[in-house]
C-alpha cells in the first residue's frame, strides 16, 4: 500500500480529532468568552418579516374547527371578527367588521352594523350576507363529536352545547340580518354582553368569503341538505388548509408541520400602512437549544422558551424578556370524590394503610389535610421558577369578580395534623393510606407539584404513602374520565375571559374536570347558572366572589399557581402589548414594530 | 433464478409480510381500552365529554378483527386514515415527509459508506501501525457518540460560535420564501435537486450549507461502524490463501488489496449499507429534530410520542416495504459483486 495514502488518510483523521478539540472548548465557554459573545449582540436580519420560532403545530385553518392555540394565532391573523380586544383590554373592544353595535336594554340581543368597504385578500368586498353566513356555517358545520368551539355560540344563543338536536329555524333565527346592513344576535335570555363580544374575539368568531367557501366545496348556504356539512371529519373540512379572510395577513403557504407563511393583506380595510410586516413566518422548531441559537443569530425575532430554561436567555445583550405577564391559565389538584372501585390507584381500596376507599375524599378534613401538607412556596420557587402566584380558587387574577382577598390555604403542618386525626374517625391517622398520584409524563412541573405533595404527607405520618407515576397524555385523560384517578392534576386555558369559564369546569356538576371528579354541590350550580346569564353586574360580583368562598371552604380541590409569562423578543421588535387572550405568543401583530433602530 | 421471477417472488412475499407488520402493531395498540384510544382523538380537554361519542363513531369497541378488518379495507382502498401529526391524510403525509428524510440520506450514505470502505482498508492494509490505531480510535470515538450530543455540539458550534455560519432548517428566510414563490417549480420537494432542476444556484448552494451539520452528525456515527466492519472483513480477506499466492506472484500490494481482498470483503458491508440506507431513509429522528429537518423520523416519532395510532399503522407499512425493497436491492448486488452468489440459491 503507498504511503502517499497512508499519510492521506491520517491527516483526515488528525483533522477529524482536532475538531472535536475545537468543538470540546467551544460548547464549554468560560464566562469571558461568554461576554464577548454577548459584547457583539444579535445582528439585525430580514427587514420587513416578522419571524417567530416556538412549538407545536397548526391542528386546521378552519374557524369551525380549530380549538387550538396554535391554530387561533394564525386564523386571528388571517381572519378579522366583528370586534377584537382593545390592546391589553380583555374586556374592551374595537369594532373590525362591525363599525358599531347595541345591545337590547333587556339583554336579550346584540345588533351590530357592518363596516363598508372592508376586503376579503382576494378583493372580494365584505357584505352582510358574508357575515350571516359565516356564523350560520360556523353552526353548520359545529364538529361536536371530535370537540369544537361552536358551544360557545350554541349555549347563549340556543341554550344547548351542541347542533345534535337542533333545526335550521332555530339557527335562522338566533342570527339574523336586520336593516340590510346589520347582524343581530338573539339570545335564549339575557346574556352578559362583554362575555358574547369575548366570544365573537376568537378564531371561531372569523368573517369568511362566502363565495370563496362555496367554491372550495364548504356548505352552498341552503338548508335541504344541511346535515351533510354537520358534524365533519376533520379530512372533509373544505377550510382546512386555505383561508380568505379580511384579516391584515393572507396565507401564502403552510409547510405542514414545519412553517406557515403569511404575507402582508394588499387589500386590508385599516391600509397597508397599518400592517407592520410584509410577512410573517412562523416556524415549529421541537428543539430548544436550536431556537435559542436561532433568536442569537437574528434568524428569529421571537421564540418560545420553556418554563425550565428561561436562565439560558438571562443577561444575554440584544435579547428582549418581557416578564410578569399574567397568564388566565390555572393548574389545580383536584380529589375524586367516587374513585372506580376497579382503580389500580388506591391500592386495597380499603382504609387498612395500604389503599384507599372509593369515598375517601368526602370526608372535608381529608381534603383539608392534603390541602394544608402542599407547600406553594416550593412549588412556585422550584417548579415555576419563581413566575407563578398563588390564587385562592380557579378564578384568577384578570378575570373580572376576581377577588383580591379571598382566602387562601398555606403549607402547615400542625393543621394538616390536626385535620388528618379528625378524618375518618381518625383512623387515617392510626392506619395511613396508599394511593398513587398520576401526572402526564414529560410535565416535570406536574412532577414536582406531586413529589412536593408526597414528601410532605410522608413527613406528616410515614403511613401517609403516596406514590408518583408518569402516564402518557392521552392515558392521564382517560384515566381521569373513566374516574380512577385518586387525585388527578390537571391545566385549563380559557376559551374566553369570563369566570363562567373557569367556575363551570372546575366546579360544575358534570363539568370537563368536576365531572370526572364526581363533585356536585347544588347550590354551587345555581350560582353558577345565575351568573352566566346575569347581565347585573353587582350581582354576578356576589355570585362570583361567593364561589371563591365556597371553593375554599368545600375545599373543592387544590388550586396551584396562576403562572406569569414571560415573552423573547430580540431588541429589534417593538410594541408588544400583552393581552391574555391573543392566542400566540406574538398578540395583536398590528401593534409591533421592528426596525434596526 | 431469473432475475424477473425473483424480483417477483420476493414482491410476492411482501403481502404476509405486510399483513404481520400490520397485524402486530394493530394488536399492540388493541392493548389500550377504546377510552383510552379514544382519548387520542382529542385535541381539547374540553372533548373529553364527548369520549363516548368518539368510541361509538370510530367502532373503538368492536371486536379486533372487525376493526383490523375495516382498517385493511380502508387501507386497500387507499385511505390510511388521518394522521394528526401531519394535519393531513397519512397517505399524503408519507411523501410529504419523505423527501427531507431522503434527501439527507441520499448525502449521506455515499459519505458513510465510501469513507467506511476507504478507511476500512487502510487500517485492515496497515493493521498494527499508527494509520489503523488512529482509524480505530476515530471509530470507537464515532460509534461511542450519541447523535442528540453530537448534533447539538456541531449546532452550537457552526451556528453558535460561528455567528450562523451552518443554520438549521433546510432553507434560509430568503431562499424559503423563494422556493415556496411561483417562481420555483418544486419537483421532487428536495431542495438540492430541484435547485439543480431549477438551474437555481442560489438556492443549490444555500441547501447544501443546511445539510453539512445533519449530514455529518449521522455520517460520523454510520461511518465508524462501516468501518470497523469494514476493517475486520479485510482483515479475514487478507488473510486467505488466494491473497497469499496472489503477493506470491508479485502482485502490487495495491492490487492485492483493493481488487483481490477489498472486493470479497465486500459483501457483508453492503449488507450493512443497506440497512443503513433503509434506515436513514426511513427517518433520522435525532437528527431531523435537532437540526429542524423535519422528515419522515420526525414524524414517525411525533406520531409515536403522541399515539397518532393512524400515522403509526401507515409508518409501519413505508418501512416495511423499504426495508424489502432494501434487501431485495441487497441480493440482487450481491450477485454482481460475487459471481459465485445465485439469486435464491446463495454461494454456489
Amino acid at each position: 500500500m503507498s504511503k502517499r495514502f497512508s499519510k492521506m488518510a491520517l491527516l483526515i483523521l488528525m483533522g477529524l480529532l482536532c475538531l472535536a478539540l475545537v468543538a470540546f472548548p467551544a460548547c464549554s465557554s468560560t464566562g469571558e468568552e461568554q461576554e464577548e459573545e454577548e459584547e457583539e449582540g444579535i445582528p439585525y436580519k430580514n427587514d420587513g418579516i416578522f419571524i417567530q420560532e416556538t412549538i407545536g403545530d397548526i391542528d386546521s385553518l378552519d374557524p369551525a374547527w380549530a380549538y387550538d392555540t396554535a391554530s387561533g394565532e394564525q386564523i386571528q391573523h388571517m381572519y378579522e371578527g366583528l370586534v377584537g380586544y382593545d390592546g391589553g383590554n380583555t374586556d374592551k373592544f374595537l369594532g373590525l367588521a362591525a363599525d358599531t353595535w347595541t345591545i337590547a336594554p333587556d339583554g336579550k340581543s346584540i345588533t351590530f352594523h357592518i363596516r363598508p368597504n372592508v376586503k376579503f385578500s382576494n378583493g372580494d368586498t365584505m357584505t352582510v350576507n358574508d357575515v350571516l353566513y359565516s356564523f350560520q356555517r360556523v353552526m353548520v358545520t359545529d364538529p361536536y363529536s371530535n370537540g369544537g368551539p361552536i358551544w360557545m355560540f350554541y349555549f347563549p344563543l340556543l341554550d344547548v352545547y351542541d347542533s345534535s338536536e337542533v333545526t335550521p329555524e332555530q339557527i335562522q333565527n338566533a342570527v339574523q340580518i336586520v336593516n340590510g346592513d346589520s347582524i343581530k344576535f338573539n339570545f335564549v335570555r339575557a346574556y352578559p354582553s362583554t362575555t358574547f363580544m369575548q366570544i365573537l374575539a376568537g378564531s371561531w368568531g372569523s368573517i369568511v368569503n362566502k363565495k370563496f367557501c362555496i367554491e372550495q366545496g364548504d356548505w352552498p348556504g341552503t338548508w335541504d341538505n344541511w346535515k351533510n356539512w354537520n358534524d365533519p371529519e376533520h379530512e372533509a373540512l373544505k377550510l382546512n388548509d386555505k383561508t380568505m379572510g379580511t384579516g391584515p395577513f393572507a396565507l401564502e403557504v403552510w409547510n405542514k408541520p414545519t412553517d406557515i407563511k403569511l404575507v402582508k393583506n394588499q387589500n386590508y380595510w385599516q391600509g397597508t400602512a397599518a400592517v407592520p410586516f410584509d410577512r410573517v413566518i412562523t416556524k415549529y422548531v421541537d428543539e430548544w437549544s436550536s431556537r435559542k441559537l436561532s433568536l442569537l443569530a437574528g434568524d428569529a425575532d421571537l421564540v418560545y422558551c420553556p418554563r425550565t430554561n428561561i436562565g439560558d436567555l438571562a443577561g444575554i445583550a440584544g435579547v428582549q424578556a418581557i416578564k410578569d405577564l399574567p397568564e388566565l391559565s390555572i393548574d389545580a389538584l383536584f380529589f375524586n370524590f367516587n374513585i372506580t372501585a376497579t382503580s389500580p390507584y388506591i391500592g386495597s381500596g380499603k382504609l387498612d394503610g395500604n389503599g384507599v376507599p372509593t369515598d375517601f375524599f368526602t370526608d372535608i378534613n381529608v381534603r383539608r389535610g392534603i390541602t394544608y401538607s402542599f407547600n406553594w412556596d416550593t412549588y412556585i420557587t422550584q417548579a415555576m421558577q419563581g413566575e407563578a402566584q398563588q390564587v385562592g380558587s380557579p378564578i384568577v387574577q384578570g378575570l373580572p369578580y376576581f377577588n383580591p382577598n379571598a382566602q387562601k390555604y398555606s403549607y402547615d403542618k400542625a393543621k394538616a395534623e390536626e385535620n388528618f386525626k379528625a378524618a375518618w374517625g381518625g383512623q387515617v391517622w392510626d392506619k395511613g393510606f396508599k394511593f398513587t398520584l398520576i401526572y402526564n409524563a414529560g410535565n416535570l412541573v406536574r412532577k414536582t407539584a406531586c413529589e412536593i405533595l408526597a414528601e410532605n404527607l410522608q413527613r406528616i405520618n410515614t403511613k401517609f404513602q403516596v406514590s408518583i407515576q408518569p402516564k402518557v397524555w392521552s392515558g392521564s385523560l382517560s384515566t381521569m374520565r373513566s374516574k380512577q384517578w385518586a387525585m388527578f392534576q390537571i391545566g385549563w386555558l380559557p376559551d374566553y375571559a369570563d369566570p363562567d369559564n373557569y367556575v363551570v369546569p372546575f366546579m360544575a356538576t358534570g363539568g370537563t374536570f368536576s365531572g370526572p371528579a364526581s363533585y356536585s354541590n347544588p347550590v354551587v350550580d345555581a350560582l353558577i347558572a345565575e351568573g352566566a346569564t346575569s347581565i347585573d353586574t353587582a350581582r354576578r360580583q356576589q355570585i362570583y366572589y361567593q364561589l371563591q368562598d365556597i371553593y375554599y371552604t368545600d375545599v373543592v380541590g387544590i388550586p396551584l399557581a396562576q403562572p406569569l409569562g414571560r415573552r423573547f423578543f430580540t431588541k429589534y421588535i417593538d410594541g408588544f402589548i400583552f393581552n391574555p387572550c391573543n392566542s400566540g405568543p406574538a398578540g395583536n401583530l398590528l401593534y409591533l414594530t421592528k426596525s434596526a433602530s | 433464478m431469473e432475475l424477473r421471477s425473483y424480483i417477483i417472488r420476493r414482491v410476492l412475499l411482501l403481502i404476509p409480510v405486510l399483513l404481520g407488520v400490520t397485524l402486530f402493531i394493530f394488536g399492540i395498540t388493541m392493548l389500550f381500552t377504546p377510552l383510552e384510544r379514544a382519548t387520542l382523538y382529542v385535541t381539547s380537554i374540553r372533548q373529553l365529554n364527548n369520549l363516548p361519542a368518539i368510541i361509538e363513531r370510530y367502532g373503538l369497541d368492536k371486536p379486533f378483527i372487525v376493526q383490523y378488518g375495516t382498517w385493511l379495507g380502508q387501507v386497500l382502498r387507499g385511505n390510511l386514515g388521518w394522521s394528526q401529526v401531519g394535519s393531513m391524510p397519512v397517505a399524503q403525509a408519507i411523501p410529504h415527509q419523505l423527501p427531507a428524510t431522503l434527501e439527507i440520506a441520499i448525502f449521506a450514505v455515499p459519505v458513510i459508506v465510501l469513507v467506511g470502505i476507504f478507511f476500512g482498508t487502510q487500517s485492515a492494509a496497515h493493521k498494527d501501525k499508527p494509520l489503523d490505531h488512529g482509524t480505530r480510535i476515530v471509530a470507537i470515538l464515532g460509534w461511542s457518540l450519541p447523535s442528540f450530543w453530537l448534533g447539538l455540539i456541531l449546532l452550537m458550534v457552526f451556528y453558535g460560535l460561528f455567528r450562523g455560519l451552518l443554520p438549521p432548517g433546510r432553507l434560509s428566510i430568503p431562499m424559503d420564501i423563494l422556493v415556496d414563490s411561483a417562481a420555483f417549480t418544486r419537483y421532487t420537494h428536495m431542495n438540492t435537486i430541484d435547485a439543480i432542476l431549477n438551474l437555481n444556484g442560489p438556492v443549490l448552494l444555500d441547501a447544501l450549507k443546511h445539510l453539512i451539520l445533519p449530514v455529518t452528525t449521522i455520517s460520523v456515527i454510520n461511518m465508524a461502524f462501516i468501518m470497523r466492519l469494514m476493517r475486520s472483513s479485510m482483515l479475514e480477506s487478507l488473510g486467505k490463501g488466494y491473497i497469499l499466492t496472489a503477493r506470491a506472484k508479485g502482485l502490487d500490494e495495491r492490487v492485492v488489496v483493493n481488487k483481490h481482498a477489498r472486493r470479497n470483503a465486500l459483501i457483508p458491508v453492503i449488507t450493512v449499507s443497506g440497512y443503513v440506507f433503509a434506515g436513514l431513509a426511513s427517518g433520522a429522528v435525532i437528527t431531523e429534530t435537532i437540526f429542524s429537518f423535519k422528515g419522515i423520523g420526525w414524524w414517525a416519532w411525533q406520531a409515536a410520542f403522541r399515539l397518532d395510532i393512524p400515522s403509526i399503522l401507515g409508518f409501519a407499512l413505508f418501512s416495511a416495504i423499504l426495508f424489502v425493497i432494501i434487501n431485495l436491492i441487497v441480493d440482487i448486488l450481491y450477485t454482481r459483486v460475487d459471481p459465485r452468489v445465485r439469486l435464491g440459491q446463495g454461494v454456489q
